[in-house]
């Protein structure tokens, strides 16, 4: 079965920036996913069991944080790495077994993300970032 | 002078007792001599004869003895008594001679010269009292004639100071030789603030308002009348400097009741058992009537007994004062402020009661950092975008594209290369847009209070080391060198490391910018409780008058027009709001074509303790 990524995010460009900056890794066959609020964003994640999701903290209805914890208790997703996207000092205090994998600030720089994202599935990029 | 009397005396005495023993030995001896001899008889005649001669000397010499010593004594006596030595008494028993009548008389003499004496004394001593009485006063005689008067009742008489007005009757000195109020205090005994004018030598009759009481003798019979008497225009005149005085303090609390009363917050001042002292208009319209006279709790909260926590007890316990916040009646938030006022003494006589509410002040200061978060995500997100896209495409097209143009025309692989630049451009512009951002947000968080600092121990090298790794870039670029001087064991400071971090990134920064050649040096010391950082630059250094300014806000701008760039503005007021937030200190030294030193110090962690001791007071007044 295909690595995934789940991308939750409710800014259409920032999606779209994303799935750019990722797509490279769709020639490794990886199989990239958009959820476009917390709500779907945990339904998503259930039905998918991504190997990766990148998290937008603020957005409607489920906050970023709150679909982190949902995540990270559920034993179906243990295998899920958590990646959360943030605003410099936005980061809320998470209880120590909700707490994300790792965040990395926006503006982020689009080759950190696809180097993070390639040492989290275990894939080999075939060019210099 | 001496004793020539009695010294002559003496001497008569000394001789005639001398002859009157040698005379007689030797006339005994010669006639003894002569009889034995067989001298004739007229020869033992003439030695008989001096026999006679010396029995007649030994009575002469006993009548000077008994004569002598009394007159010596007596003239030793007034000797004495000339020199004003009174002490001393001859005893008299009978008087036998007209020397005992001498003797008596000089103890008489002398008994009278005492009494003269202190009759002086006295009368000397009671008129430099009176003299020294600012009241015009003058003591009479039952007749009204003046026995004695003070300085001030000449000087206001116009009279001569020595004489005065002693020996004047009443009728020169009022005008009228027996006056009725006169005989009326002979009768009664007292006068009472009756106003006489007394006429003066020259000029208008003077109003004096004067007091006054009789003098009676041991049979009751009145013997001396003394008059204090005030003139009326200096009594009226101090009348008038007390209305003066009193209507003046009146302004004054009023002016203070007023500006009391303007306050728009509830003031009262307090007493230490809780009694309202003043209340202001303030005060008094929020909680109703008069308080004055009230207990706070009662007024205030409806209580029966001191509130828990009461702030006015800890003022009064601490001498400090203090501010805390309740919640009353749901979302109403009320700041009480609580100040000493402290007696001459430094004693706490009241307490000041200072009410605000702050609801609005904070639901503002809500607002303002909801809305300061949300504009900040609002705007970090496009700007995610630019820059995500801006770098995407950048990548793409070096990737891509630039290997395809190797072999293009020349015009093209210029044209690409300036497409390339100019991203780059866009790139450097979108991350200073990105931090402008964030240090908006930092210090709108600051200065609402709203950032908290993570607190702990900080390893002053790691710190500065951090803090040149991470400028290393800019430095190394522009051709500078960094120095770093450090003591082996530095105390660790107590801080926030990544807000610490923050501020010695951008001292470093700001140094690095304005510095086109030479060294940037960093030292560390300790000062005290306290840890310090300089940061030292060979650069173009600060102007004098730009000195104070450098830690407000977009004091930049100015710099930016003039070329220089990358910078938000805000650095050094961030620096400044995140040391004050670590209750340290940072300040910046500078001469102009020589550099600039910008300092900063935090608390050592080690001395904690001390820190928490001297801890800093709110002010106190003193003096009510």
């Amino acid at each position: 079965m295909s690595k995934r990524i789940l991308i939750v995010d409710d800014e259409n460009y920032i999606r779209l920036l994303l799935h750019r900056t990722l797509e490279d890794l769709e020639f490794e066959g990886v199989s990239i996913h958009f959820a476009e609020d917390g709500i779907e964003g945990r339904d998503m994640a259930r039905a998918l069991k991504p190997d990766l999701v990148f998290l937008d903290m603020m957005m409607p209805g489920l906050s970023g944080a709150d679909v982190c914890q949902i995540i990270r208790r559920d034993p179906m997703l243990a295998g899920t790495h958590v990646i959360i996207l943030t605003a410099k000092g936005q980061l809320p205090d998470f209880p120590p077994d909700a707490a994300p994998h790792e965040y990395m600030t926006k503006p982020f720089d689009p080759d950190q993300i696809v180097s993070r994202a390639a040492a989290v599935l275990g894939i080999d990029l075939d060019f210099e970032l | 002078m001496g004793a020539r009397g009695p010294a002559l005396a003496g001497r008569v005495y000394r001789a005639l007792a001398i002859f009157a023993i040698a005379a007689p030995i030797v006339g005994a001896i010669a006639m003894w001599l002569l009889v034995a001899a067989g001298a004739p008889p007229w020869l033992a005649g003439a030695a008989l004869g001096l026999v006679m001669a010396g029995a007649a000397g030994a009575v002469g010499a006993f009548f000077v003895r008994r004569v002598a010593r009394p007159i010596r004594q007596v003239v030793r006596r007034i000797e004495d008594v000339a020199q004003g030595r009174l002490d001393g008494h001859f005893d008299v028993p009978e008087v036998e001679d007209e020397l005992d009548a001498l003797k008596q008389s000089l103890n008489e003499m002398t008994a009278y010269l005492l009494v003269a004496r202190e009759a002086r004394v006295d009368r000397h001593f009671l008129q430099n009292v009176m003299d020294a009485m600012p009241d015009a006063l003058v003591v009479l005689d039952a007749n009204g004639v003046v026995e004695l008067a003070n300085r001030r009742f000449s000087e206001q008489l116009g009279l001569d100071a020595e004489i005065g007005a002693v020996g004047q009757g009443l009728g020169t000195l009022v005008g009228v030789r027996m006056p009725p109020w006169y005989r009326t205090l002979l009768e009664s005994g007292v006068l009472t603030r009756e106003v006489i004018g007394f006429t003066p030598k020259q000029g208008q009759p003077i109003s004096m308002v004067t007091s006054g009481a009789l003098v009676r003798d041991a049979d009751g019979k009145p013997t001396w009348v003394v008059l204090v008497a005030r003139d009326r225009r200096e009594i009226d005149e101090l009348n008038q400097e007390l209305r003066d005085a009193n209507s003046r303090l009146a302004d004054s609390e009023r002016f203070f009741q007023n500006l009391f009363d303007a306050m728009d917050d509830p003031i009262t001042v307090l007493a230490p058992d809780g009694d309202i002292l003043q209340a202001n208009r303030a005060a008094r319209a929020m909680f109703g009537g008069n308080l004055v006279g009230q207990k706070c709790y009662r007024a205030f909260r409806m209580r029966d007994g001191v509130c828990d926590g009461c702030p006015a007890l800890e003022t009064y316990a601490t001498r400090r004062s203090t501010s805390v916040e309740h919640r009353v009646f749901g979302n109403a938030i009320t700041r009480i402020s609580t100040y000493p006022l402290l007696g001459k003494n430094g004693e706490i006589r009241a307490i000041i009661n200072h009410k605000r509410d702050v609801t609005k002040e904070r639901q503002l200061e809500d607002l303002k950092a909801g809305f300061l978060a949300g504009v900040s995500h609002e705007l970090r997100t496009p700007l995610t975008s630019l820059m995500g896209f801006n770098k995407l495409n950048l990548r793409r097209l070096t990737r891509y594209v630039q290997p395809l143009l190797s072999e293009a025309p020349h015009k093209v692989r210029v044209a690409f290369q300036k497409i390339l630049d100019d991203m780059q451009v866009m790139e450097t512009e979108g991350a200073r847009l990105g931090r402008l951002v964030n240090d908006v947000l930092d210090l709108s968080k600051l200065e609402a209070g709203k950032l908290t600092l993570q607190m702990g121990e900080v390893d002053v090298a790691s710190l500065v080391n951090g803090a040149i790794a991470a400028t290393s870039a800019l430095w190394r670029d522009k051709g500078l060198t960094m120095a770093c001087d450090l003591p082996n064991r530095m105390p660790a400071a107590w801080g926030d490391g990544d807000r610490l971090s923050q501020v010695l990134v951008n001292l470093l920064s700001n140094a690095i910018k304005f510095t086109d050649t030479g060294t940037i040096e960093v030292t560390g010391r300790v000062e005290g409780n306290e840890v310090r950082i300089d940061v030292r630059d060979s650069g173009s250094g600060i102007p004098p008058d730009e000195l104070p300014h450098v830690f407000e806000k977009f004091r930049q701008v100015d710099e930016m027009r003039q070329g220089r760039q990358n910078g938000t503005g805000l650095g050094l007021p961030i620096c400044r709001e995140l040391i004050r937030l670590h209750e340290g200190r940072i300040w910046v030294d500078s001469v102009l074509g020589e550099g600039s030193t910008f300092s900063f110090t935090v608390l050592r962690a080690d001395r904690l303790d001390e820190f928490e001791r001297s801890i800093r007071e709110r002010p106190s007044f003193v003096g009510y």
